[in-house]
Order: C-alpha cells, then structure tokens, then sequence
C-alpha cells in the first residue's frame, strides 16, 4: 500500500503548503486571515511543516515590528508532489478494485 | 449509503490546485500600488511637460532666468522618473508601497527579478529615457501636430511597457498588459482618424492622460481582479478546516 505523508494530509498544513507554492513567500498574517486559524493553531501547523524541512521560515522587522514570512522549499514541493502521487495511486487502486459498495 | 470517512476517498480540500492558482492570481494582483505609482508619474510628466514649454517659450523669448528656472524643475523630475522606472529601483518603492496599501491582508509576494533581469531593466530604463528625450527634441526641431504626439510616443511607450512587464514576471498579473494595449489601441485610432486628442493649450496632455489613465485603469482592473481571487482562496483554503478532521485530531505524529 502506498505511504500517505502524514505532515502534508493533514488538511490545513496542505491548504497552507498550496498556497506557499503558488507564490513565493507569504507571511504569518496572510496565512492567518486567508486560513481563518487562531495563531496557536497557524504557528502549531507551521512549526510542523518546518520540521519536517517543508517550510523555510524568515523572521525579520518591518521598522520596529516582528515579521515572519514562510516560504515552501524544495523539499517540501517535492514531498507536496510526491504526496498527489500516492494519492493518484490509492484513486486508481480503488478504481481496479472497484470498491463501490453494493446496494 | 456508506459513507463514513473511513471508507470513502481520502479526506482533502476541494482542489487545492485551484487553492495555488488563486493565490498566485491575488499576489499577481495587487495592483492598488501601481494606481498610487501612476499618480506619482501624473506628477512628475506635469513637472517635466510644463517647465519644457516654459524652457521653450524662455528661450525663444531670450528669458534665460525663467529658462534655467525650468531646467532646474525639469532635471530632477526626469531623474525621478528614470529612478522610477528602473525595475529594481522602482519596483522596490512599489513593493513598499503594495505592502502599505494591503497592510490589513498581510504580505504575499514572489521574490525581487534575478540579477540578470535587473541589468535588462537598467537598459530598459535608459532606452526608454533616450527615447523620451528624442521624442521631446523632435518635437522642438520639426514641431509636430500634437494629435501625432502619443502615436510617436505608442512607439516607444508600448514596448517599454512589455518590456517591464517581462522582467517582473511572475510579480506582474496578465492584467497589467492591459495598459500598453489601451496605449497602443489609442495610437491606432488616432492615427485612423479619431479625434480623441488635445489641441491648443490643452496639447501637452495628448500623451500624460493616456499614460496615466491607462495605467491606473489597468490598475484598478487587477485590483478588482485581486478581491475576486482572494474572495475565492479564502473560499477554498476555508472549507471544511473545521470539519471532523480538524488539525487538533489529526496533526498527532
């Protein structure tokens, strides 16, 4: 049986994981309004997928203000294909299988 | 009907392949900075179109204190809009602006051009001042019918544009090629016989209302464009993250 990455099938790392890879860097507010997250439960989230090396994180200031800005690596894009992959896989396993249930 | 998550497909967002495409759309698109930018540049053709005729008049009339007061306008202003129009340089006061302008969304952005592209838009930028430069002495040497002035400039306006627009690819949205388009489209039909031109005193807007009017409606198209594409991330990055996997049960490794 496939391997499902567990970091990424959580569904909001993979919501956040998407939107890093259709731009390249966002920052902590704009996933927070975007994702509609507490901040607890963004930075949990994050500090997961940075873990797991899928996400670069940028701290800087803005004049005197903290600013964080996230940014998807290489690994993490290819964990994020690798992830769609398998689920291809399992799809068309299922597919075969035929795993409609009977009435 | 059996349909308990176990059995079903794997639990996921609804195409998060369209999550990446709306943000990239929005990040490409906010555009509320270029309309900002656009004024500036109102600003600074005023500074450049007014004191040249001022210089002109001067100098035929042998005025030489009102001739060097205009130089004096007219030098810095040129200099603004060079620096302005030097991708790194003025891509950098934009991105500033962008971030001002969408504070309360939070940041999201592609990376500053490579170096590379940067080097283009220093030649970009010179080009396209020669030009202006040669535009503004032909029109002193061989003084051309004002309804002519903005499809001579089309010629050089419309590919410095695209140009820009190629070197601040991906930060640049398709939207922003609206506005070299409504530039040249307003060339053709004049030049096909439109009367959509200023004369007399009016003359010296043939080419700052365009310019400007063009750039800010393309601007503000991308703008609107912008609260469609976060309207719909919000939508598709929203959905279901609440549901009965949410992260607390999940996220356990």
């Amino acid at each position: 049986m496939t391997d499902i990455d567990r970091i990424i099938h959580e569904p909001v790392r993979l919501r956040i994981l998407s939107i890093l890879t259709g731009v390249d860097l966002a920052d902590f507010k704009f996933l927070l309004s975007t994702l509609d997250l507490s901040r607890g439960n963004l930075s949990s989230h994050i500090d997961k997928l940075e873990g797991a090396g899928y996400v670069e994180v940028q701290k800087g200031f803005n004049g005197r203000i903290p600013h964080t800005d996230y940014r998807i690596t290489d690994g993490g894009r290819e964990a994020l294909s690798d992830y769609w992959a398998a689920l291809d896989q399992i799809r068309a396993a299922c597919t075969e299988a035929d795993v409609t249930p009977q009435p | 009907m059996n349909q308990s998550p176990a059995n079903s497909q794997p639990s996921q967002p609804p195409d998060p392949q369209q999550i990446s495409k709306w943000a990239r759309a929005y990040a490409q698109n906010r555009s509320l900075g270029v309309v900002v930018f656009m004024m500036i540049f109102v600003v600074l053709y005023a500074a450049i179109g007014g004191p040249s005729y001022l210089a002109g008049v001067a100098y035929r009339s042998g005025n030489m204190l009102l001739f060097w007061a205009s130089i004096a306008v007219l030098v810095p202003a040129v200099g603004a809009i060079i620096y302005l129009s030097v991708p790194a340089w003025g891509g950098k006061f934009q991105r500033r602006l962008v971030g001002r302008l969408y504070a309360k969304e939070g940041n999201v952005a592609f990376s500053p051009t490579s170096g590379r592209a940067k080097a283009w838009g220093v030649v970009l930028a010179g080009c396209f001042g020669v030009c202006i430069a040669a535009s503004v002495t032909l029109d002193f040497a061989f003084d051309i019918p004002s309804k002519y002035m903005q499809p001579i400039s089309a010629l050089y306006v419309v590919p410095f544009l695209v140009g820009l627009w190629f070197l601040m690819r991906p930060m640049a949205g398709y939207a922003a090629l609206l506005w070299p388009a409504l530039y040249a489209a307003h060339a053709v039909l004049i030049v096909s016989g439109a009367p959509i031109f200023f004369t007399g005193a009016w003359e010296g807007l043939n080419v700052l209302i365009p310019i400007a009017g063009y750039g800010m409606l393309s601007g503000l198209v991308g703008h609107l464009y912008s609260r469609i594409a976060l309207g719909q991330l919000k939508r598709l990055a929203r959905t279901d993250v609440t549901g009965p996997d949410k992260p607390e049960q999940v996220s356990g490794q």
